[in-house]
């Protein structure tokens, strides 16, 4: 059907006779994008300001969702923590993503040192749009052979124990999907108090021009309860999810 | 009401669902703000749904998706098999959508020879069984251990597996190859956005996720009330709706849309349509009375606390939207004629009013809704009530109008039933009464009436 036929059928039931050029009455949350953007300067602050206290809450809340907490002093202490966790699940290979924070972790040496096999398959500037179709058909078939996916992550949710994972460059949507272990490593500083701040900043970044072409909130394994109200985790997703809190 | 399998179901979504909702809202800071506010967002974007649709279709194109307006379900259908055919399409996997149901849309499909596969674990089990779902959250939870693993094993040519453990990774396995080979996925939206031009998906198995990063095409389908106007308004509502849906503070997943994926990404799809189907609502948004039932957003938390729905279930309501909202919205999307006897199937006891999370007067609309049935429509198609039950009530209200009449009345009352009285009961009786004495006995007029007895107590 016609969009001008359907939206103005819906303008007829409203009782009018025409699209109206601004809603009638004021929307709920943030009216004006100027407050809308004072308060996502000030969520930043507070994130900043109260880090240690986030990082706390937020702990206790991811254990809450069923991911595998573990804290790390300094960077350095972050590549053998996950050299740790690979080596207790019997992991041999891994996939990365291109997210700094693993750099500066140096999991790459941290790994070899446990003998896990890891893999890098980010799409490279100087690929042609060929090269980039295969790398992307090479990468369907490793991601699900691949035993852990390691990633970094744009924010942790301290009400609801969830991880924020933007899917861009180098961030693929799969690897913190198909393997049946992902490991997330988020640093002090990245936490929000609750979804109120997160989808504030996401309004504002997405008014400003920085938009994804998605969002994924992740909060735990994958679960059902669809045989029998029986909880299982690991249906589509991973079965087992570890975070590194840094600082 | 039998099937003590079914009334064990019944118990399982009343225990599960309807308590983690009481405890999850008594868990959350401010429950009763949050649901005004759920309110206010959706009264505000139903007021204004003309100007926000238009505002979606805008950025949804300006994301570089595609947006198609469906007037009905065949249309939306059209659409969806046109996109199909066009690109080739072999194999179609679905992420839980009511509104593909309220569509028929896998029939559509399976009939031009297409494979179409549910990928939630409880839709896929229903699937494989030939059925309906039985609950919007839970579909397959009539459905025993033992039936799914019959059910499995047949699909898979395997050994019937036992645990629901290994239940669950032969599922994975087997819908991993199908997510693998499909060319389209086919979700609904649990909120689409106007401002940003996204939609929202809620799942716990990761489904949704699948259907937005493997195949090629992701076409999502949505009702033209799911939306809010902005991001900012997500939180709230997503607080109410998982928390009235599970009581899980939130579900293992949210994934946001906000089109096609970027041409530096390592997956996603490539195109992304969004077809948003009217199919109905009109009607209601063009009566003020039943405009409110657009705010719903499909928890389910009615239904549970429905003591009818925990009773009878949700084949019993014969439609896609089972339960309280569903008597509400099912007879008016469909004509109300074809589920005209609904609005009538509830005791009016306010439980969903109280349990709505965006607090829908759920009992004001199904007494508005009887009130119209009895009434009957302006369009004699449509009109539920027959001559010769209008006629009956008219003369009711005529002799219940006038003593003397209400007095005659009750005398041939008495003289006509008085041959077929026993004990006090009438056992048998002409029609229509047999309709009632056909299973029971019905009470047999009194041998003396009121008025006489009170007359000669005075004297």
């Amino acid at each position: 059907m016609d969009r001008e036929d359907f939206i103005s059928n819906v303008s007829n039931s409203l009782g009018r006779t025409r699209l109206p050029d601004a809603p009638g009455g004021s929307p709920v949350r943030y009216p004006n994008l100027s407050g809308a953007r004072d308060a996502a300067d000030g969520v930043r602050d507070e994130a900043n300001v109260r880090s240690s206290e986030l990082l706390v809450e937020a702990a206790d809340a991811l254990a809450k969702t069923g991911w595998n907490v573990h804290r790390a002093e300094t960077m350095e202490d972050v590549g053998d923590l996950i050299g740790n966790i690979c080596r207790d699940i019997g992991a041999e290979t891994a996939l990365r993503s291109g997210h700094d924070v693993l750099d500066e972790a140096g999991i790459e040496s941290a790994l070899e040192r446990v003998g896990v096999d890891l893999n890098d398959m980010t799409l490279r500037d100087e690929m042609s749009e060929d090269e980039r179709d295969e790398q992307r058909s090479d990468y369907r078939q490793e991601v699900f052979k691949t035993d852990v996916g390691i990633t970094g992550g744009d924010y942790v949710i301290a009400e609801t124990g969830t991880l924020v994972i933007h899917p861009k460059k180098g961030v693929s949507r799969l690897i913190s999907l198909a393997p049946p272990v992902h490991i997330a490593v988020v640093k002090r500083g990245q936490v929000l108090p609750s979804l109120d701040e997160l989808f504030l900043l996401e309004h504002v970044d997405i008014h400003s021009g920085q938009r994804h072409a998605a969002m994924n909130l992740i909060s735990g394994p994958s679960r059902t309860g669809d045989i029998e109200a029986t909880i299982v985790h690991g249906i589509h997703g991973p079965v087992e999810t570890h975070i590194v809190l840094v600082g | 009401m039998a099937d003590v399998r079914l009334q064990q179901a019944h118990e399982v979504v009343y225990n599960g669902f309807h308590r983690a909702r009481l405890a999850a809202a008594g868990d959350t800071e401010n429950w009763e703000a949050q649901r005004d506010l759920g309110k206010a967002i959706k009264d505000h974007t139903i007021a204004n749904l003309d100007y926000y649709l238009d505002m979606l279709a805008t950025n949804v194109e300006k994301n570089g998706g595609k947006v198609y307006f469906a007037h009905d379900a065949a249309d939306a259908n059209a659409y969806v098999r046109g996109l199909a055919q066009s690109n080739g399409v072999e194999t179609v996997i679905k992420s839980k959508s009511m509104v593909s149901e309220e569509m028929g849309l896998n029939h559509v499909l399976e009939a031009d020879g297409l494979e179409v596969v549910e990928t939630d674990l409880g839709e896929y089990i229903v699937q494989l069984a030939g059925e309906a779902p039985y609950h919007i959250i839970a579909p397959a939870i009539h459905k025993s251990k033992e039936q799914v693993a019959d059910l499995l094993a047949k699909e898979a040519g395997s050994e019937r597996r036992e645990t629901t453990e290994q239940l669950t990774r032969q599922a994975r396995e087997m819908l991993r190859e199908v997510f693998r080979r499909a060319d389209m996925s086919i979700t609904g939206a649990n909120f689409a956005v106007a401002e940003t031009g996204s939609i929202v998906l809620v799942t716990n198995e990761g489904n949704g996720r699948m259907a937005t990063s493997m195949p090629r095409i992701h076409v999502a389908a949505m009702g033209m009330e799911k939306l809010v106007p902005s991001a900012a308004d997500l939180s709230a509502m997503l607080r109410i709706l998982i928390r009235s849906a599970t009581g899980q503070r939130i579900s293992c997943y949210v994934t946001m849309v906000n089109g096609p994926r970027a041409h530096d990404e390592e997956d996603g799809p490539e195109e992304f349509h969004l077809v948003i189907m009217n199919n109905g609502r009109d009607r209601l948004l063009r009566d003020e009375s039943l405009r409110e039932a657009l705010n719903c957003i499909r928890c389910g938390a009615c239904m549970n606390s429905c003591p009818v729905y925990r009773k009878v279930g949700g084949h019993s309501y014969g439609w896609v939207y089972p339960g309280p909202i569903g008597s509400i919205v099912s007879p008016v999307l469909t004509g109300l004629k074809d589920g005209a006897k609904l609005p009538a199937a509830s005791s009016l006891c306010g439980a969903c009013h109280d349990a709505c999370p965006v607090k829908i007067n759920i009992p004001r609309m199904l007494l508005e809704l009887r009130s119209q049935t009895a009434q009957g429509e302006p369009d004699p198609a449509q009109r539920v009530s027959g001559m010769g039950e209008r006629f009956t009530w008219k003369a009711w209200q005529q002799g219940m109008m006038s003593r003397r009449r209400f007095e005659a009345g009750s005398s041939v009352g008495k003289f006509m039933s008085s041959p077929l009285k026993k004990d006090g009961w009438l056992k048998k009786a002409p029609p229509p009464i047999s309709g009632w004495t056909d299973s029971r006995d019905f009470p047999a007029p009194a041998n003396q009436t009121f008025g006489k007895w009170f007359a000669a107590r005075e004297k």
